[in-house]
């Protein structure tokens, strides 16, 4: 690796996304503009007391427990980002492979990644933890190159794009594939319900809102380096930082967030006030808004416009840094940032309104945000050049 | 860029049906300031391992945390699973949220003054390595001065669950582990050429064989043999990692 890293762009050349939207980048375009999807009650029978949790789920799931459709999401959605990048069928099984979900691979009833059908048996855990998705991505594309997993819960697969982002940049790859997982499972639903974060749906920002909604995701997006600065959606880097304030909750000020962002925007050379625009984390809790909240009037003198975009997929966890990537993707692709769907009543205490509605995306810069458990804080620089 | 070693811990003990797991609370006692509450095994690995690294050390105020795992926390998975299946409740909140790697970055953060750059990373077998990509991914970046790069690996018992678990065939080693290494861009003026390259292991080559961590702690028990040296390591472009020395006088 050189000493002097010669700093390239970074484009972003393909994307996959299965979500409650549907399958498919169009799909989740079209959602976008549409009515948002209302989760499903999944019922949780393993325990004593049953527990319902609402859940946006993907299309074709049609139990708990039941990966088989997942499974097959993984490879469709591998496949359209990469279809869409143009990448070619023999390098696809060379490219370095960065992985972001938040489970890690435990469970011995963990699905088999060669077997077709995935046996359901009434007890069992099945999670898709990371060494399951790399076999997965494997057997789809005949091959992997250099895999990394990342799981700092909810930001791993935003820090997964920042990293393949950072290494394309200074040249150790020229493309890189990213590819974030997520999907529901009985310790997930039920260690959420133990930290008493769950809602029956969301609100982000809302006077009202009164907790999170989980959702499944699966995202894929290929990284690409690039030479010249033409049209196109960049990732212009972005930032770590930790937040030791709370394991499960930001500082209520704001201020390791606020941080942050401005070494973001101070490396990227981009000036707060010409941020175009925030896709805030947005999870409908009341603490974790409130320290976004006091993040964004920190940072910006005039906040830009904000979305938040769990109300259409619910908090996909660890894929929601690539989810909420390719849903921004599709919307700024088509020139528009998208409604926050269950904003209804501003909270004075916040002073943050995120859209009501679609609104125009001029060219410029985007602002991505992603909190974790943990005090993991990431924030992503989008750019989008017509 | 060659990054220099500033210090090292490595702590490794294998552990089986017949050697019970210690407690680790006295170990964590002595490189902690604050008592951390609600904290696992793997947490108290992560923090014993760290806080042997930098003791005596000055951290640089964006110095990157980056801990690697191939299993992770085991035995808050465990203890997770059994409230879910065996005693059919929720989990405990902190059980569950201690499930997730990124928990112990958290405590070693908060214990060290830590705020910057901060991953949790894991790849079959070669976990540490790819701490270390990251790592120094981010100093050339500059997003981060220093880097503090952790492996840990816990074990629960008896064997046959842990083996069950990790779909291991028996005979597996199993072993809990925390290795460290405190890194710094190289000195102006160190180069490859200026440094002798030392062969990684230099313990003997099988003792850490099946050991899920084992690039880590080959690499750090190397670097604590030979105290006496100054140690640098490169990733080569294929994602090798090679330690090199300079001899004491040197």
């Amino acid at each position: 690796m050189p000493d002097v890293a010669p700093r390239r762009a970074v484009r972003i050349a393909g994307l996959g996304l299965a979500s409650a939207l549907g399958c498919g980048l169009e799909a989740a375009r079209s959602g976008l503009r549409a009515p948002a999807p209302t989760p499903r009650a999944w019922r949780l029978d393993l325990l004593d007391e049953p527990l319902t949790v609402p859940v946006f789920t993907l299309p074709g799931t049609d139990s708990l427990g039941d990966l088989s459709g997942a499974v097959a999401l993984v490879g469709e959605v591998v496949r359209e980002a990469l279809a869409a990048a143009g990448v070619p069928a023999g390098e696809a099984s060379r490219l370095p492979l960065f992985i972001g979900t938040s489970a890690f691979s435990l469970d011995r009833d963990a699905i088999d990644p060669d077997a077709d059908a995935v046996p359901s048996p009434v007890g069992v855990q099945p999670v898709l933890a990371h060494r399951q998705i790399v076999a997965l991505v494997e057997r789809t594309l005949g091959g992997v190159g250099d895999t990394i997993a990342f799981q700092t819960a909810c930001t791993s697969s935003a820090n997964a794009l920042l990293s393949a982002a950072r290494m394309i940049e200074q040249g150790r790859y020229a493309r890189a594939l990213v590819v974030g997982v997520e999907i529901a499972n009985a310790a997930t639903m039920a260690g959420f319900a133990g930290l008493q974060l769950l809602a029956p749906s969301i609100h982000p920002f809302d006077r009202d809102r009164s907790g999170i909604v989980i959702g499944e995701g699966i995202g894929a997006a290929v990284l690409q380096a690039v030479a010249d600065d033409g049209p196109g959606l960049f990732l212009r880097g972005g930032g770590t930082c930790i937040d030791t304030y709370r394991v499960t909750t930001s500082h209520p000020d704001g201020s390791p967030a606020t941080a942050l962002q401005a070494r973001v925007l101070a490396r990227a050379g981009v000036a707060p006030h010409a941020v175009r625009g925030v896709k805030a984390h947005g999870t409908g809790s009341p603490v974790n808004d409130e320290a976004e909240a006091a993040m964004l009037r920190a940072a910006f003198a005039a906040p830009p416009p904000v979305c938040a975009l769990k109300g259409y997929v619910g908090h996909t966890l660890g894929a929601c840094g690539i989810t909420e990537l390719a849903l921004m993707g599709a919307a700024l692709e088509a020139g528009f940032l998208p409604a926050t769907p269950g904003f209804r009543t501003p909270d004075a205490a916040l002073g943050v309104s995120p859209t009501r509605e679609a609104q125009a995306a001029p060219d410029g810069h985007y602002a991505l945000n992603f909190f974790g458990f943990g005090g993991h804080n990431t924030i992503l620089l989008l750019e989008r050049r017509a | 860029m060659i990054l220099r070693i500033v210090a090292a811990s490595h702590h490794y003990r294998p552990v089986g049906d017949s050697v019970a797991l210690p407690s680790l609370e006295a170990e964590v006692a002595a490189v902690t300031r604050r008592h951390a509450r609600r904290i696992d095994r793997f947490v108290q690995l992560a923090l014993v391992g760290a806080g042997a690294c930098v003791r005596g050390h000055t951290l640089a105020p964006d110095c990157g945390l980056y801990l690697s795992s191939g299993f992770g926390p085991v035995g808050s998975n465990t203890v997770v699973k059994d409230a879910l299946h065996r005693e059919r409740r929720l989990p405990m909140p902190f059980s569950f949220i201690n499930t997730l790697g990124s928990s112990a970055c958290f405590h070693v953060a908060a214990e060290l003054g830590l705020t910057g750059e901060s991953i949790v990373v894991a790849r079959r077998r070669g976990s540490f390595t790819a701490a270390l990509q990251c790592a120094l991914t981010d100093l050339v970046a500059g997003a981060a001065s220093q880097a503090l790069v952790g492996a840990v690996e816990e074990c629960i018992l008896p064997a046959k669950r842990q083996l069950a678990l990790l779909r291991e065939e028996e005979g597996t080693v199993l072993a809990e582990g925390s290795h460290w290494l405190l890194l710094e861009p190289a000195e102006v003026g160190v180069d490859a050429t200026s440094v002798e390259a030392t062969p990684v292991p230099e313990a003997p080559p099988d003792a850490f064989a099946g050991y899920e961590s084992a690039e880590a702690a080959r690499l750090t028990a190397a670097v604590l043999a030979a105290s006496e040296h100054t140690f640098h390591l490169i990733l080569t472009d294929a994602g090798d990692v090679r330690l090199l020395t300079h001899a004491p006088g040197r």
